[in-house]
């Protein structure tokens, strides 16, 4: 090696890395403190709007408006009393509270939060010394409860708390750093549900539950073939916008977050551990005599059957049947066929807090258990679960997971991430699949889901009345129960999935009885709404495709003022669907005014126009 | 073997005096940041959140012991054993290759584990090739042969430890010990042609190895327009652009960032720079790029100072190493580079990051110790007489 060249070369490279180094030191400087690095753009705004969330139809279901936020530095206050008595009156607040706050010795302090326009401007008119106003975004749900356990809320900083609010958060938040020099708007979701059918879900739910004065209900629909969530309706529910009127129990998705025992809606998946077996003999008799020994064990049947055949063993939901025919299913084979079917481990939807169920291992089966899970005992399972299982089935064998997102835009409406449909692949053949509609298509006609039978369609599906496991007294409740069923519309050519869970029904506790005729009313409003053909009208007249529905349509003219102006362009979008108006929006930014005002009724030929302010004030 | 012959007890002078300092302000800033930016991940995963910082001070502990007896070691002796430590690399990689026996982590299968810690072999092979370089390019060369043959079975032996890297698969580590091996190349002296034949030559191989690769064609992609992807691979980038807007110049103070909260992957890990950047701000970013190049400063000096063409090719491979690996952290987390793991040296949490730099450092301290002393007949050993020219 030669010294001299050595000595060049070390010095070259050392002379690239200190430029490199350089270049680095020049980068952090863009880095920590130019705004050009993140998302540049053109609208100055004091803070940063949350994204507005819509629906798979771009229905608006949570959007930000810009409200005045009033403060105060108590210290430069001159006459608090004078100032108190003005504001309090205007807000129609107390005026010994706000006096209090005027009165208090910090430098800085919310008078109210988020109030209108006009209140704000008669404040100012004023010109109290140290009072001062913010303009800050408030989160509004126009449609009140509607899909409120999916959208869930926000804090009063707007930071994302239950639903997707939460879940979604870093997404819909945007960012804004300290000195609000740079910011970026926050992201747009749009979700897999169906406004419509989300409404019907809603409906028909809040009756069966008031109904039956049920403890709660939830409702999950889902597309078979993409997994995707159409409706999550839960009752109780809660109005957003106020959510801190709510509590827990209003919030809380139990049908995600809870898992329960889930009873005869589990025994056609049993059906498909029989088939994997190659053990299912359609000419086979069960003999039912009320009830069947294991070991020490006695469990009955919900009626004496006689002799019947697989078919009729799922009709009539036998216990005794299923249980017999488990005789010649290995339990490993039971515990795969469920554990494919999902059951055990979450469904990745992505809903917040969902809960995997509990599916033990074939190890720690005893005896019993092979015969028990066949039944739907000693296993829990969600509400998500039961609608991704029973979707397999109506998907010709492939499991799809459910989800609740369709795609992320930014803040001008352009697409920038899909959320694609995850498959586990084929559970079971598509044959195998058939046969098991069949079964499903069975129950509805005259067995025990004959309450689910529509003169219009053809449905299948599976009812559910299991006992509540009382872990205090370690047995089985007689007293409260979980109707539910799961259930496949229309059965011979599927479009949605549909599962009831009615939880503590009382006096007429079945799922037959309790939760077969809400899924009816659902799926047949649902599939109207979609324009599927049926057995009496062939072809949809258009009209009834798209049934108006007063509470979901702005019939009037929405206060649009502090909307950002492409969140307010897709509230026009959202009434030219339903009334044939123009509109202009002038400008770009917070819109300040519009014509006509608030409350007036939108009629066909009407022109809107929003004028923006350019700036911030 | 013979301790006696490995530790060097002849006359040698004192370590680099700051280059010892540089390294421990570096090291201690990593245990400071790496605990403020693991703590909640830690609290959330294992409900306790020291615990990252006492896994990282046990890993120091062992680490220290290492960088010492490293410090003391004669580095010529490692000349002798190359054909043992090249075999040994080739082992662990093929061996953390085999399924069933290399830990998978994360996608990859790069450790070894050794009870409750997991050992990455890739960065001490790292050291190794530098060893074999160092050797081969400041043995006497037979003139008469052509340069590119005698190129032939480095390249090849180089080759294959970077597609076993490769294959872990470990892009960062691989492309790390590339550089440094063209590097090491570069300052032997060789001429220009060959090394620049030898580049074009291998353009079809990287065309494969990166452009048809998907995952590693998206993080290009994604790192040439982050916005477009922002919930994609282009997140993470995304997210640390946030942390550095956030810090400013002196940042939110050490343990104030949020951006580590579940936003930045790994916080603790790769992408630490960018809780110093929120944490410390512009100050501490720059603070962490001068220490970086106080470190490359020192560490040449100590080769250029080497007493023989071993000792200067083995310093300059070592102090690259090290910078190039931390080059390239930083430049992937302010989005100048596409997005790669690979750890921050001295300030990553990881025990065999921090293992294998303090044993690099270790053996660039022993070098300083002969810069004063070369031509001292004392030192002179009929064992290394190969050494001198």
């Amino acid at each position: 090696m030669i010294q001299k060249v050595f000595n060049r070369r070390v010095l070259i490279t050392s002379v690239i890395i200190f430029i490199i180094a350089g270049l680095f030191i020049y980068r952090l400087t863009e880095l920590h403190f130019s705004e050009k690095i993140l998302l540049n753009n053109p609208f100055k705004l004091i803070n940063i709007r949350r994204g507005y969330i819509t629906d798979r139809n771009r229905n608006i279901l949570a959007i930000s408006i810009q409200k005045e936020s009033i403060y105060a530095n108590p210290e430069k206050i001159k006459d608090p009393a004078a100032a108190a008595a003005v504001i309090a009156s205007v807000l129609g607040d107390s005026e010994q509270s706000v006096l209090q706050k005027l009165k208090s010795d910090k430098k800085f302090v919310w008078i109210k939060r988020k109030v209108d326009e006009e209140p704000a401007a008669e404040i100012k008119k004023h010109k109290f010394e140290g009072i001062y106003f913010k303009k800050e975004f408030k989160r509004v749900y126009p449609n009140i409860s509607l899909a409120a356990n999916i959208l869930g809320f926000t804090g009063i900083d707007n930071n994302g708390l239950e639903g997707v609010e939460f879940k979604m958060d870093s997404v819909l938040s945007g960012f804004s750093s300290g000195d609000e020099s740079a910011f970026q708007l926050g992201d747009n979701l749009v979700l897999t549900i169906d406004k419509y059918i989300q409404y019907y879900a809603e409906k028909y739910l809040a009756e069966t539950v008031q109904q039956y004065s049920a403890k709660q209900g939830a409702v999950i629909i889902t597309d078979p073939y993409s997994g995707k969530i159409i409706a999550y309706a839960k009752y109780p529910s809660y109005d957003p916008n106020y959510y801190y009127k709510a509590g827990r129990n209003e919030w809380r998705n139990f049908a995600v977050v809870d898992a329960f025992e889930p009873g005869s809606t589990m025994k056609i998946f049993s059906m498909a551990a029989l088939l994997k077996s190659g053990q299912l003999d359609a000419s086979k008799k069960y003999n039912c005599t009320g009830a069947v020994q294991i070991g020490d064990t006695v469990i009955n049947c919900t009626g004496v059957h006689g002799s019947i055949d697989i078919m009729d063993v799922i009709k009539y939901s036998c216990n005794v049947g299923v249980i017999t025919s488990m005789n010649t299913v290995n339990s490993s084979i039971l515990y795969s066929t469920l554990r494919n079917f999902g059951f055990g481990e979450s469904t990745n939807s992505q809903l917040p807090g969902e809960s995997s169920g509990i599916l033990r291992e074939v190890d720690s089966w005893s005896g019993l258990s092979k015969y028990s899970i066949s039944i739907g005992q000693e296993l829990s399972v969600t509400g998500l679960q039961m609608a991704a299982a029973y979707g397999a089935i109506a998907n010709n064998g492939e499991y799809i997971e459910p989800s609740i997102f369709e795609s992320i835009e930014n803040y001008n409406h352009k697409v920038i991430k899909q959320f694609d449909s995850v498959s586990r692949g084929k559970i079971i053949s598509p044959e195998e699949a058939a046969f098991l509609r069949k079964m499903l298509a069975n129950v509805v006609d005259g067995g025990t889901g004959k309450n689910a039978a529509s003169k219009n369609y053809v449905f299948g599906g599976k009812t559910g009345t299991a006992q509540k496991y009382i872990r205090s007294a370690g047995s089985y409740s007689s007293s409260s129960n979980v109707a539910s069923f799961a259930g496949i519309a229309p059965i011979d050519n599927p479009k949605l999935v549909i599962i009831v869970i009615i939880d503590e029904p009382v006096d007429v506790t079945s799922g037959g009885q309790v939760a077969a005729p809400l899924f009816k009313k659902i799926a047949e409003k649902s599939l109207v709404y979609l324009g599927e053909s049926n057995r009496v009208l062939k072809k949809l007249d258009p009209i009834d495709k798209k049934p108006v529905l007063p509470a979901l349509e702005y019939k009037t003219m929405p206060d649009m003022r502090g909307m950002f102006f492409a969140d307010a362009l897709m509230i026009l979008e959202e009434i030219q669907k339903t009334r044939a108006v123009k509109y202009v929006i002038d400008g770009q930014g917070i819109v300040t005014s519009q014509v006509p005002s608030a409350g007036t009724v939108i009629k066909n030929g009407d022109k809107i126009i929003l004028y923006t302010g350019k700036d911030d004030e | 073997m013979d301790l006696k012959n490995v530790i060097d007890t002849r006359r040698k002078g004192t370590p680099d005096i700051i280059m010892f300092f540089t390294v421990f302000i570096l090291i201690g800033l990593g245990i400071a940041m790496s605990y403020s930016a693991s703590a909640v991940f830690a609290q959330k995963i294992f409900s306790d959140s020291f615990y990252f910082l006492k896994r990282q001070l046990l890993w120091f502990i062992v680490s220290f012991a290492a960088f010492i007896l490293f410090q003391q070691i004669d580095y010529r002796i490692y000349k002798k054993y190359t054909k043992v430590l090249l075999l040994g690399s080739l082992v662990m990689l093929i061996f953390l290759l085999i399924p069933g026996l290399g830990h998978v982590a994360k996608g990859s299968s790069r450790w070894i584990r050794v009870g409750a810690f997991g050992l990455q072999p890739s960065e001490f092979v790292k050291i190794v090739l530098i060893i074999y370089l160092a050797k081969v390019f400041s043995a006497k060369k037979d003139t008469s042969d052509n340069p590119l043959f005698q190129l032939l079975i480095p390249v090849i032996i180089l080759a294959i430890m970077f597609l076993l890297i490769l294959l872990q698969p470990d892009f960062g580590t691989a492309i790390d010990l590339l550089f440094v091996s063209v590097a090491v190349l570069f300052v032997s002296g060789f001429s220009l042609f060959y090394i620049l034949t030898l580049f074009i030559l291998s353009v079809p191989a990287f065309y494969l190895l990166i452009y048809q690769v998907d995952y590693r064609r998206e993080r290009i992609l994604a790192y040439l327009n982050p916005w477009q992807d922002r919930y994609g691979i282009g997140y993470h980038i995304v997210q640390a652009f946030i942390a550095f807007k956030k810090g400013s110049v002196f940042g939110a103070g050490l343990g104030n960032g949020t951006q580590k909260i579940s936003r930045l992957p790994e916080p603790h890990n790769d992408f630490i720079f960018a809780v110093i950047a929120e944490e410390a701000g512009f100050a501490g970013t720059v603070a962490v790029i001068i220490l970086y190049c106080v470190f490359f400063w020192r560490g040449i000096s100590i080769a250029l100072n080497a007493p023989d063409d071993f000792g200067r090719l083995l310093g300059t491979g070592i102090t690259l190493m090290l910078v190039i690996q931390a080059f390239i952290n930083i430049g992937v987390v302010t989005g100048s580079l596409p997005t790669t793991g690979i750890p921050l040296p001295f300030i990553s949490y990881g025990g065999s990051s921090l293992l294998s730099s303090m044993i690099a450092a270790g053996i660039l301290l022993n070098i300083s110790r002969y810069s004063d002393v070369v031509h001292d007949s004392d030192i002179y050993n009929p064992e290394f007489s190969e050494v001198w020219e």
